[in-house]
């Protein structure tokens, strides 16, 4: 089943950021929803992951799914070190090595080898939290991963890298990538969303 | 290295000085006063201490006092954590305590201590009445810290389905922590302070308080500042003590 909006409206106070919106996903697919800053794609986002009420119109294919998400903010927990922010949510089953050699994957291992592990992330550059929170949401347990601008902060070289690495980590998986860089969404190609500032 | 290490030589350095000079000061006090049943002279209060020290009675009385207020305090810790966690959760619950807390923040211990002397056995008030200084502390800085708690850390916790436990330790714990720890260091020595003035008031048996107020029948001056320095010292012991102990509880990796 696809994952849809239908007809949401969302209001802020006197302000609509979203007015009779409809937008659907597909399923087990790369989906790629895009748009001028401040057009409310953070909020399609936040109402899809369910932690924002809508004001009308609804919200389909989206009970009972489990998810995974980089959100708009890191949201990491600042005193502890990368390796606990990832174990934080996956699964047990999931060794210590499996997670570094995650890292290694988005060329974080420099910074998070096994000497090294325990510097917590709040020390981190922006970029290096991204791909923490990126690699949080990969070994999550998901069927359904929304990405929120996730590569913000990457340089280019790193930004291919991390993009082949979620592409290839989300493989049969219904995938959404907020972005607003149309290179980014090029490269990850599938279905495109485009959302039009409201007005 | 050498520059930090002299920086906390000076640091004690100072802080020496700063106690001579208020002993200097006393000192002072005691010559221009001169009169040792009005105030007796830091080297005699020293040496009533020195005496009393090799009593057994002595340290029996410590004993006695600090079971019970220190029980008191740790009853009022564990309570008052449940009672915030609960208000924490529940509307109703802090609703309920609103008034109570408020009462017993607000009372003046000595006003609290007759009050409760008209039903109670003086001998175990201490209890009671440490129990009802802390309590208020440790409830309301405990659920300011869990209010503290990030909302936006708890949406991550659900979107990604993190058990309870775990966010428990990687959110609330960690949000809690430096308020408890406050909490916990003044409602102790709060505690033992108005433990302290319950014995005075109340007179009870074998106490501290008692051995202040019989100090104070007899005129005994350097008694009853030997007593009020032993006083000082354990409240300081025992903040001590609870800090120690806080910061074992405290996970190795999280600074
Ligand atoms: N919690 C909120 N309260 C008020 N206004 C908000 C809130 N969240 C978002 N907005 C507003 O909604 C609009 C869209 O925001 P957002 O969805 O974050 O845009 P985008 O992610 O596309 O940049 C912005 O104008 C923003 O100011
Ligand atoms: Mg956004």
């Amino acid at each position: 089943m696809d994952i849809e909006l239908r007809e949401v409206t969302k209001r802020f106070g006197a302000k609509t950021v979203l007015d009779g919106v409809s937008i659907s996903l597909s399923e087990g697919q790369v989906n790629c929803l895009m748009g001028p800053s401040g057009s409310g794609k953070s909020t399609i986002v936040n109402i899809l992951l369910g932690l924002l009420p809508i004001d009308s119109g609804q919200v389909i294919g989206m009970k009972n799914r489990k998810i995974a998400a980089v959100f708009q903010e890191d949201r990491l927990i600042e005193h502890w070190d990368a390796l606990k922010n990832v174990q934080l949510v996956c699964d047990k089953s999931l060794t210590k090595e499996d997670i570094l050699r995650e890292f290694q994957q988005v060329g974080l291992e420099e910074d998070v080898d096994l000497k090294d592990h325990r510097k917590p992330v709040s020390l981190y550059s922006g970029g290096m939290r991204r791909r923490v929170t990126i690699v949080r949401a990969l070994l999550a347990q998901s069927d359904i991963v929304i990405l929120d601008e996730p590569f913000k902060g990457l340089d280019d070289a790193l930004k291919l890298q991390v993009i082949a690495y979620v592409k290839q980590k989300t493989a049969g998986k219904t995938l959404l990538v907020v972005t607003h860089d149309k290179e980014e969404a090029q490269q990850l190609g599938g279905n495109m969303i485009i959302l039009q500032a409201a007005v | 290295m050498k520059l930090f290490r002299s920086l906390g030589l000076k640091k004690h350095r100072n802080q020496l000085l700063a106690v001579l000079f208020w002993l200097l000061v006393w000192e002072v006090l005691v010559l221009s006063v001169d009169n040792e049943l009005l105030l007796p002279s830091p080297a005699s209060v020293l040496l009533t201490l020195l005496d009393l020290i090799q009593t057994l009675d002595f340290w029996q009385t410590i004993l006695y006092s600090s079971l019970r207020i220190i029980f008191g305090c740790l009853l009022a810790i564990s309570t008052g954590l449940v009672f915030a966690i609960g208000a924490y959760r529940f509307l109703w619950v802090k609703d309920l305590l609103a008034l109570p807390v408020k009462i017993m923040e607000t009372i003046p211990v000595a006003c609290f201590i007759i009050i409760a002397l008209i039903w109670l056995h003086p001998q175990n008030l201490s209890i009671l009445v440490a129990y009802m200084m802390v309590l208020p502390i440790i409830y309301s800085n405990v659920l300011q810290g869990l209010k503290s708690r990030d909302e936006k850390l708890l949406q991550m916790a659900r979107v990604f389905g993190v058990s309870t436990w775990k966010k428990i330790k990687a959110i609330y714990a960690p949000a809690v922590r430096p308020f408890f720890l406050s909490a916990v260091t003044v409602g102790i020595s709060f505690g033992w302070k108005a433990g302290i003035a319950t014995e005075i008031i109340a007179n009870s048996n074998h106490s501290i308080g008692e051995r202040l107020y019989e100090a104070k029948l007899y005129w005994m001056t350097k008694e009853q500042l030997a007593w009020a320095v032993v006083i000082i010292l354990i409240s300081i012991f025992y903040e001590k003590t609870a800090r120690m102990i806080m910061r074992l509880l405290q996970p190795q990796s999280e600074t």
